[in-house]
């Protein structure tokens, strides 16, 4: 079948370069190559672009430009927040332990059941390996029917051999934008020792990050969600906080991510990011307008075939995210259907077995197995158009009604 | 006849195995109403009631028949997987012909057991899943109705060598357990 037009609606997966980003990664490819380290004349221009970089990424989030350290992206930022600071807290704690005679200490570490795979099998790895004389071990926290970590839970969770927490902002996959200033607030005012982590991969362009005003020590970056390239994002780590690096080479980043620097990708993160900053109001308009407009179409046009769920809250939610059950209706049968019409969404959900596996977020937000594997995640950018998703909803009907899949 | 016939639908690489595929067919017809009976007579399939699904393992390949589509992972290439879909309509439509003769099994062949699973649980009622006692969170797991998530109290740290236990005593009878707590 011939496909004349393309609809994206898969966002949150990833995001096109958009065409400033695709010129200025095109001018340093072509201009930029100079090792940021080497001596000479040349190597300084590398460098004081890649200072612009750190400086643009900051500004976005209302922090200091050496409280940023880029890595090769969310995944890398995740495993360095969480795996270096425990290196860093049981090596202190081995030393302060020769003194001391107390060789023995549990580390309490928290997080949620929503997270993405790459907060939660980290966390899974150190529970498994971290087994020695500072044995790791890690509350999941529960979120209740609209994906919101229960505070009530928070507090009760948080003991004195807690030291680390890790929650994320927005949740990938439903949307669902967790109170992080007060979650901080309560975590340092019953232990102002705790480290606390957030992932704000999926938060970043789609709505205000300010790190002071959430209060957190290290929050988590990836440029490719931000029609920045793939493969670089950052790490924030607030002045103080003391991480290792999980790397080990050569003084890059200040030892903590060694490695000669994805020079040309850094510098168009940093481009992306001032984009964003630039125009993140208007965008946050526009998607929530669109995203508005999409449900009341799937509701005005489905709602007498299948049943719906809207899986995304309505409130405190990412603008562009909507999450939606069509219950009976096999979500990957619908996916592979509609990716033939040149239209992309997913289902958030992973197939590893023969069996689809249902989402672990949608699971944790006590959603029926069987109904979990109905979901469908639209993630909107800006570039949709009403005219697009009008489409769209036309498309479900006749492949819902054609192929029988209610 | 109950099912007229497939048509693959999706070609796909493996996600256990790079090297092979997973092929997605949809079907002319729903399958459900064979289901049972073919788990009677398979021995080693895995029927989920509450899912409407039966997979077959087959070597290290996985089918799955669902009402309106079969999943194949681990095929070599699509012409191994039209032999194994031509054999699996065969399979659907002679059982169905047969199903007089045949005592539909409805039950999950080694169903964990509802004590089993209780005997793991925090057992203090706190009711966090929505249940009334963990005794009625346990039945809803056997039955594949509600997800080991909803249980907070087993995700506490505390707990962590239970929820272990658990989780494997739950995959080791075909349930799905999200990757990311396996
Ligand atoms: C919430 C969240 N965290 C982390 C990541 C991983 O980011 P990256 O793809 O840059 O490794 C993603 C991307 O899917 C994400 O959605
Ligand atoms: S949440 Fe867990 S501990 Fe509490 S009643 Fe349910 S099964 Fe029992």
């Amino acid at each position: 079948m011939k496909v004349t037009r393309h609809i994206y609606l898969d966002y949150n997966a990833t995001t096109p370069l958009c065409s400033e980003v695709a010129n200025v990664l095109d001018r340093c490819n072509r201009l930029i190559f100079a090792n940021p380290s080497s001596p000479y004349e040349i190597a300084k221009k590398t460098r004081l672009e890649i200072e612009k970089a750190r400086d643009q990424v900051a500004k976005l989030i209302n922090c200091d430009k050496n409280e940023i350290y880029f890595t090769s992206g969310g995944t890398e930022s995740n495993n360095l927040a969480i795996k270096g600071y425990l290196d860093y807290l049981r090596n202190l704690l081995y030393k302060q332990s020769i003194m001391a005679r107390n060789k023995r200490a549990n580390l309490h570490l928290i997080t949620s059941q929503i997270e993405h795979l790459s907060i939660l099998n980290v966390f899974r790895y150190i529970e498994k390996n971290y087994k020695d004389n500072y044995q790791c071990m890690v509350s999941y926290l529960p979120v209740d029917g609209s994906g919101f970590v229960d505070k009530g839970e928070f507090r009760s969770a948080i003991g004195k051999d807690t030291v680390l927490i890790s929650i994320m902002l927005a949740n990938n996959e439903i949307g669902s934008i967790q109170p992080i200033e007060e979650l901080v607030k309560i975590a340092k005012s019953l232990n102002e020792n705790i480290i606390f982590h957030c992932d704000a991969v999926q938060g970043l362009g789609k709505m205000e990050i300010d790190v002071k005003k959430l209060g957190v020590d290290l929050l988590s970056l990836s440029s490719h969600k931000i029609h920045g390239p793939k493969g670089v994002g950052a790490l924030y780590v607030r002045n103080g906080v003391k991480l290792f690096p999980i790397l080990h080479g050569g003084h890059q980043e200040k030892g903590l991510r060694p490695g000669t620097e994805n020079v040309c990708s850094i510098i168009a993160f940093g481009y992306a990011c001032e984009i964003v900053r630039k125009n993140l109001k208007r965008n946050i308009d526009i998607m929530a307008k669109l995203k508005e407009f999409l449900k009341e179409k799937l509701i005005e046009e489905l709602s007498g075939m299948v049943d719906l769920r809207i899986n995304s809250p309505d409130k405190k939610c990412l603008p562009n995210t909507l999450n939606v059950c069509f219950n009976g209706v096999d979500s990957e049968l619908l996916i592979s259907y509609l990716s033939r019409e040149g239209i992309y969404v997913s289902s958030g959900s992973a197939c590893t077995s023969g069996l689809i596996e249902p989402s672990h977020v949608l699971l944790a937000m006590g959603i029926e197995p069987e109904l979990a594997k109905n979901a469908i995640r639209f993630s909107l950018g800006v570039e949709n158009t009403e005219r697009d998703l009008e489409e769209v909803v036309k498309k479900i009907k006749e492949i819902i009604v054609k192929n029988k899949l209610n | 006849m109950l099912v007229d016939s497939y048509k693959i639908e999706e070609i796909l690489p493996c996600l256990a195995d790079p090297e092979k595929i997973r092929v997605i067919a949809s079907l002319s017809d729903d399958a459900s109403e064979v289901m049972p009976y073919i788990n009677s007579i398979i021995k080693n399939a895995i029927y989920i009631k509450s899912a409407n699904a039966i997979t077959i393992p087959q070597g290290e390949k996985l089918i799955t028949i669902h009402p309106r589509k079969i999943a194949i992972t681990r095929v070599d290439d699509e012409k191994e997987a039209k032999k194994i879909l031509d054999e699996m309509l065969k399979l659907i439509n002679d059982t169905y012909e047969k199903r007089n003769d045949i005592e539909p099994n409805y039950e999950r062949r080694e169903k964990p057991k509802v004590m089993d699973i209780y005997k793991l649980l925090p057992q203090n009622n706190c009711r966090k899943c929505g249940e009334l006692t963990c005794l009625a969170f346990a039945v809803k797991i056997t039955e594949g109705k509600a997800s080991i998530l909803r249980c907070s109290k087993l995700f506490q740290a505390e707990f962590s060598r239970k929820r272990a236990q658990i989780l494997e005593l739950l995959q080791k009878a075909g349930f799905e357990i999200p990757s990311a707590f396996r």
